[in-house]
């Protein structure tokens, strides 16, 4: 085989392995991380969302005891935030969910009656508005 | 006011942290972006050192070939037998080793000739020379006591002089010749009347041991643009050949002169032994000489004679080869005139 022809050959392989693999290892990536989100989010906001969205919708107005509420909802697995004018009442949120509310806050619209379940990304989150 | 209950996320996690959607698959491509380089930097790498030692399997052929050449060995082949590129480039450094090869032993020999000619031209000048030191002598002791005696040792002292005075000739002709100091004076020049009055300059000298010229050819005009000075030389130097060498008692040179194509042939012929069918393709050779040449008339030859001939005819775009043919025969071939310059 001739030299020209050798090296021909060397670089259109390269090339062409370098495109299978790369592409090959993208659409693993991307399929693996949507099953994530298909086998593991769903479930979650299906399970867990409804009994937070009861407890939620059932809290009196005026019952400013948010621990109690906390408490409830914990048992859950759900943490809580109260907020007023944008300016948070209570909080037992971590960093990260803080910045995860941060991040999806800005596209949520809390109905003034009832509660919504709000599911982007992964998360899920139950609101409502109370009071004034 | 709002209400808001949010579990922990259920994400992947990504680097450590459970990162959301959108960033863990960027993150994630991104990842495996490196992960696939990486792979695809060390697969290059493997593939491209094969290759590179392929490619370089002729290139380390060619330096140990050329680390032989440098050391003196000439004998071994580069040894490379691929079909690709570098097999063109292996088979011409063989080639041209094979070349050097031949030319060092071509050198070789020219030295050794160049120091046997120099010890036949120290044998050629002393033997003559003692000769003209042994008759001077001879008459200055007196033994050449008479006039006839006197008269032929100053005869014998005069030829021996002018045997010295044309090897010495020979030598710086051909000192000229290796140089390329030689300028060739091409003049328009009938060669059928060249070599006609060569034959009857020749015919004089010859009819004193009984020989002859005889001169062959239709008379027609053999138009040549030659220098008649180194045309002549090659004539004289055939002549002092087959003089020397021929080794017949009554020396007949047959000399004939005609056309052929686009060429003027001259065929010199004597009536000698010829020469042995071995040496004739050695016979225009520089310093070569035949076994005849130790047993010759007038003692060892230079081995110069016909190479000159050779030389000079090809300096005229002519060609010169040799047969035997009832003893030797030289023929001559140069280019013709064109009409318009003749003219």
């Amino acid at each position: 085989m001739g030299m020209r022809r050798r090296i021909f050959l060397f670089y259109t392989l390269s090339l062409v392995l370098s495109l299978v693999v790369l592409l090959g290892v993208s659409s693993l990536v991307v399929q693996g991380v949507s099953r994530f989100y298909q086998e593991r989010a769903v479930p979650a906001a299906d399970e867990r969302s409804a009994q937070a969205q009861e407890i939620l919708g059932q809290w009196s107005e005026s019952d400013r005891d948010w621990r109690t509420l906390d408490r409830e909802l914990d048992r859950q697995g759900y943490q809580l935030l109260v907020e007023f004018n944008g300016r948070p009442l209570y909080s037992s949120l971590d960093q990260f969910q803080e910045e995860v509310y941060r991040r999806l806050s800005g596209r949520a619209a809390w109905p003034e009656e009832g509660t919504l379940v709000l599911q982007d990304q992964g998360m899920v989150m139950v609101g409502r508005r109370c009071g004034a | 006011m709002t209400l808001i209950a949010m579990p922990q996320p259920v994400m992947p996690e990504v680097l450590g942290r459970p990162r959301p959607q959108t960033e863990a698959v960027v993150l994630s491509l991104f990842l495996s972006g490196l992960v696939v380089i990486g792979m695809i930097v060390l697969l290059s790498l493997l593939l491209a050192r094969t290759q590179i030692r392929r490619i370089m399997r002729p290139v380390n052929a060619l330096t140990q070939a050329a680390r032989r050449v440098e050391a003196g060995d000439l004998s071994t082949p580069v040894g490379y037998g691929g079909q690709d590129e570098f097999s063109a480039v292996c088979a011409a450094f063989d080639h041209m080793q094979e070349h050097l090869r031949q030319e060092r032993e071509k050198s070789a020999s020219y030295e050794k000739a160049r120091t046997d000619l120099v010890a036949g031209i120290s044998h050629d000048l002393r033997t003559p020379l003692t000769s003209v030191k042994g008759y001077i002598k001879g008459m200055r002791d007196g033994v050449a006591n008479t006039p006839e005696k006197r008269e032929q040792y100053l005869d014998v002292a005069y030829r021996k002089a002018c045997d010295m005075e044309r090897l010495l000739q020979r030598l710086f002709y051909f000192s000229r010749m290796e140089t390329g100091n030689l300028p060739l004076n091409l003049v328009s020049t009938d060669l059928g009347e060249f070599v006609a009055r060569f034959a009857r300059e020749t015919q004089e000298e010859l009819a004193e041991t009984g020989g002859k010229v005889v001169l062959r050819g239709a008379p027609a005009a053999h138009p040549v643009r030659m220098d008649r000075e180194q045309m002549y030389r090659v004539l004289t130097n055939l002549k002092e050949n087959a003089l020397r060498y021929a080794g017949a008692e009554e020396l007949v040179l047959t000399l004939t002169v005609w056309r052929q194509g686009d060429r003027e042939c001259l065929r010199f012929a004597d009536n000698g032994r010829g020469v042995s069918p071995e040496q004739l393709p050695h016979l225009f050779e520089q310093f070569w000489r035949g076994d005849s040449a130790r047993s010759s008339k007038g003692g060892e030859g230079s081995g110069l004679g016909l190479y000159i001939v050779q030389y000079i005819v090809q300096a005229h775009g002519g060609t010169v080869q040799a047969k035997n043919d009832g003893g030797l025969v030289i023929e001559l071939a140069l280019p013709c005139e064109e009409e318009e310059e003749h003219e």
